[in-house]
């Protein structure tokens, strides 16, 4: 899906234009012994109606229901669905269930704050960021060059978009922009408000750091917007 | 790409990468959506079905996007007789014409299989000719070819564009072909760069059957709505959800209207944030607006749930072929209206666009068949820890079963995770008889005794 962003370049002029995430799929991939690729499916396994629980009626089931349910296993089969278990499944949904799998629905929403012992520190409402890289909102060029070998062992850059023009005068502002970046063989640190903000793609979503990288090729570009939500820290 | 499997693959690729990411703008949107552009080509949007047209070799056909031909000799021949000896794939949108009236696609449904039918194609792109491949930026090199091999013929041409300058006379264009002709849209397109969609905005008034609650940080203000239309009193084809156009106001009083009106549910359809929607008696009719409106996308036909409601509990019935709805926002409550088939039946649905057909549903499965199974226990300390292995036969249908399932039940009373489960499929008897039999030679050690 094409999706529309503002940007502003060194001379502090924007443009809007479409960006699109960029996906590079598995070089390696799984055969058979004949050389075709399995198929892969997914089954149903076992379902609400058939965990221990449901199984054993009690919620909170004693040690002395536990070693007596093996009787049952034993005896009966009411542990497998046999017209169920086995059938293919096509599309899937999540949803947010109690303990006993009971569907939920009203959530309240806490960040939880670890340390790097994973303990919680903090739990807290989490904040409603909206999407600052459009409409009234312009991602600012901060003039922070960031050579490449010294930002790769910094942040985890988890994703990656590719930006794209529209029109001729678009080309030339990005490509202008991607050589830049070419040249200096550096990142560009890029965020919303004056600069300083992370930038957040959707109402609601997470906030990402913005670091643009620029390749050129004759006359032809590539301008890849990578986003980090994570730094590396030494331990 | 000679052989006709390539061919489909092609095209296929064509229908989920190119088409389907025209961008789609409403009538009031053209100053702010439609990019600033040197030149743009505009032509009327044709509301037909997506066709292409294929002359190589052995392979002559005139097709949909999964390779299934359109069964209309008339143009196949058209197609050959004006295209001579240029090898390609040409593509373009199939309708049903009659003279001084808007195409609808619901026509051609209606006309395709009526041999006597005025049925054209207007053709608008290229995927290749003469060996060479076009890329979507190539417009300029594709128009002059279409408009050299399609200049002859009436019943397949190229689509016919107007060159403008400037997005006000982008909107001046789409007030007279659309507003005031009734065409159905636009279709803008640059030199490079993406092609718009210009409608005007479709207008539905839903039964509203389900509310979800959590926007932004307050969980006690209405998220989402799920709507849909009466297939007869009491029986919902359920459409889609929506979750803009609400002014806080409406957020809050409709929670407080619909807390009042809770009702059961056998399934559950579950909202954007991952939480079910709280089903609610179907008396209130929703206003919603969309930029459009499609049946089928990249994977197929769009299928939804089919309801019943009865006793104060929705059941489900089955999967039906449904829509879905681009952009939608909440316009409003329809107090003046009621959900019945009169003011939200299928009808909201079929004016615009047509529902694919109803596959015929599956014969009911035949009770499944247990072909071996054996059970082991071992005593420890009191406690008897169990394992079983299953092999059935299905007996389902292919596409929503395997021949075999192979199951293994791992019960210890005393462990942490004390019901364990594995299972394997296949469709080999020889292969899950081996599998059954390996699990059993390497789970079962000494002290587990047969029952």
């Amino acid at each position: 899906m094409i999706r529309y962003i503002k940007i502003e370049d060194s001379n502090n002029r924007d443009a809007e234009l479409t960006f699109k995430s960029v996906r590079t799929g598995s070089t390696v991939s799984l055969a058979m012994e004949n050389g075709e690729k399995p198929l892969s499916k997914k089954i149903i396994k076992s379902s609400k109606e058939k965990n221990l629980k449901s199984l054993l009626k009690k919620n909170d089931p004693s040690q002395e229901d536990y070693n007596n349910f093996s009787e049952d296993l034993i005896s009966k089969d009411s542990e497998i669905d046999f017209e169920l278990f086995g059938k293919f499944i096509g599309k899937t949904e999540r949803i947010y269930t109690t303990e006993s799998f009971d569907p939920v629905f009203n959530i309240n929403v806490t960040e939880k704050i670890l340390n790097p012992k994973g303990e919680v520190i903090e739990e807290r409402k989490p904040n409603y960021l909206n999407s600052n890289i459009s409409g009234e909102n312009i991602i600012k060029w901060t003039k922070k060059y960031i050579p490449k070998m010294k930002l790769y062992n910094k942040v985890v850059l988890s994703s990656k978009y590719q930006i794209k023009h529209v029109n001729g005068l678009t080309y030339d502002f990005l490509y202008n922009m991607a050589k830049d970046l070419n040249d200096k063989n550096s990142f560009m640190m890029v965020g919303g408000g004056k600069g300083n903000d992370p930038l957040v793609f959707n109402d609601g979503g997470k906030p990402f750091r913005g670091f643009l990288e620029g390749r050129v090729k004759d006359k032809s570009y590539c301008l890849i917007l990578h986003i980090s939500n994570q730094e590396f820290k030494g331990v | 790409m000679n052989s006709l499997i390539q061919i489909k693959k092609t095209i296929k690729d064509y229908k989920n990468l190119r088409a389907s990411r025209y961008i789609p703008v409403r009538g009031d949107e053209i100053g702010t959506r439609v990019f600033e552009l040197d030149k743009y080509y505009i032509s009327t949007k044709i509301d037909g079905h997506l066709c292409f047209l294929i002359n190589y070799k052995d392979n002559k056909l005139i097709c949909n996007y999964n390779g299934n031909s359109f069964n209309r000799n008339e143009l196949l021949e058209e197609f050959l007789k004006t295209v001579g000896d240029n090898e390609g794939v040409f593509v373009g949108e199939i309708f049903s014409y009659k003279e001084n009236d808007r195409t609808r696609s619901f026509e051609l449904k209606k006309h395709l299989s009526d041999k006597k039918s005025d049925i054209r194609i207007g053709v608008f792109d290229i995927i290749e000719s003469q060996n060479e491949t076009f890329s979507e930026n190539d417009w300029i090199i594709k128009k002059k070819i279409l408009n050299s091999v399609f200049s002859k013929s009436e019943l397949i041409f190229a689509v016919k564009e107007l060159e403008l300058k400037s997005r006000k006379d982008i909107q001046n264009e789409f007030n007279s072909r659309v507003n005031e002709k009734n065409e159905e849209g636009l279709i803008v397109r640059g030199e490079s760069g993406p092609v718009f969609k210009i409608k005007p905005t479709l207008n539905f008034d839903f039964v509203i059957m389900g509310y979800v609650v959590g926007y932004t940080d307050d969980p006690t203000l209405l998220k989402e709505l799920l709507f849909g239309v009466n297939l007869e009193k009491d029986k919902f084809l359920i459409i889609g959800k929506v979750s803009s156009g609400f002014s806080i106001d409406d957020r809050k009083k409709m929670v407080s209207k619909f807390e009042k009106i809770q009702v059961d549910a056998n399934i559950i359809e579950v909202s954007g944030s991952k939480i079910p929607f709280t089903m609610v008696d179907p008396t209130h009719v929703a206003e919603i607006d969309a930029i459009d409106i499609i049946n089928s996308n990249t994977s197929g036909i769009i299928s939804k749930s089919v309801l019943k409601f009865k006793n104060k509990e929705y059941s489900k019935e089955k999967n039906s072929p449904s829509v879905s709805l681009i952009s939608p926002i909440f316009k409003g409550l329809r107090e003046d209206k009621k959900s019945s088939i009169e003011d939200t039946g299928l009808n909201q649905i079929s004016r615009v666009i047509d529902l694919n057909e109803e596959k015929e549903a599956a014969a009911l499965k035949k009770i499944s068949k247990i072909i071996c199974k054996e059970v082991y226990v071992k005593e420890m300390k009191g406690a008897k820890m169990v394992k079983k292995f299953f092999v059935w036969e299905t007996n389902g249908d292919d596409t929503n079963y395997p021949k075999f399932v192979f199951y293994q039940i791992d019960y210890s009373p005393t462990r942490a995770d004390k019901l364990k489960r594995e299972i394997k499929v296949s469709n080999s008897k020889d292969q899950i008889e081996q599998i059954f039999k390996q699990n059993i030679e390497s789970d079962i050690k000494s002290g587990w005794n047969k029952i």
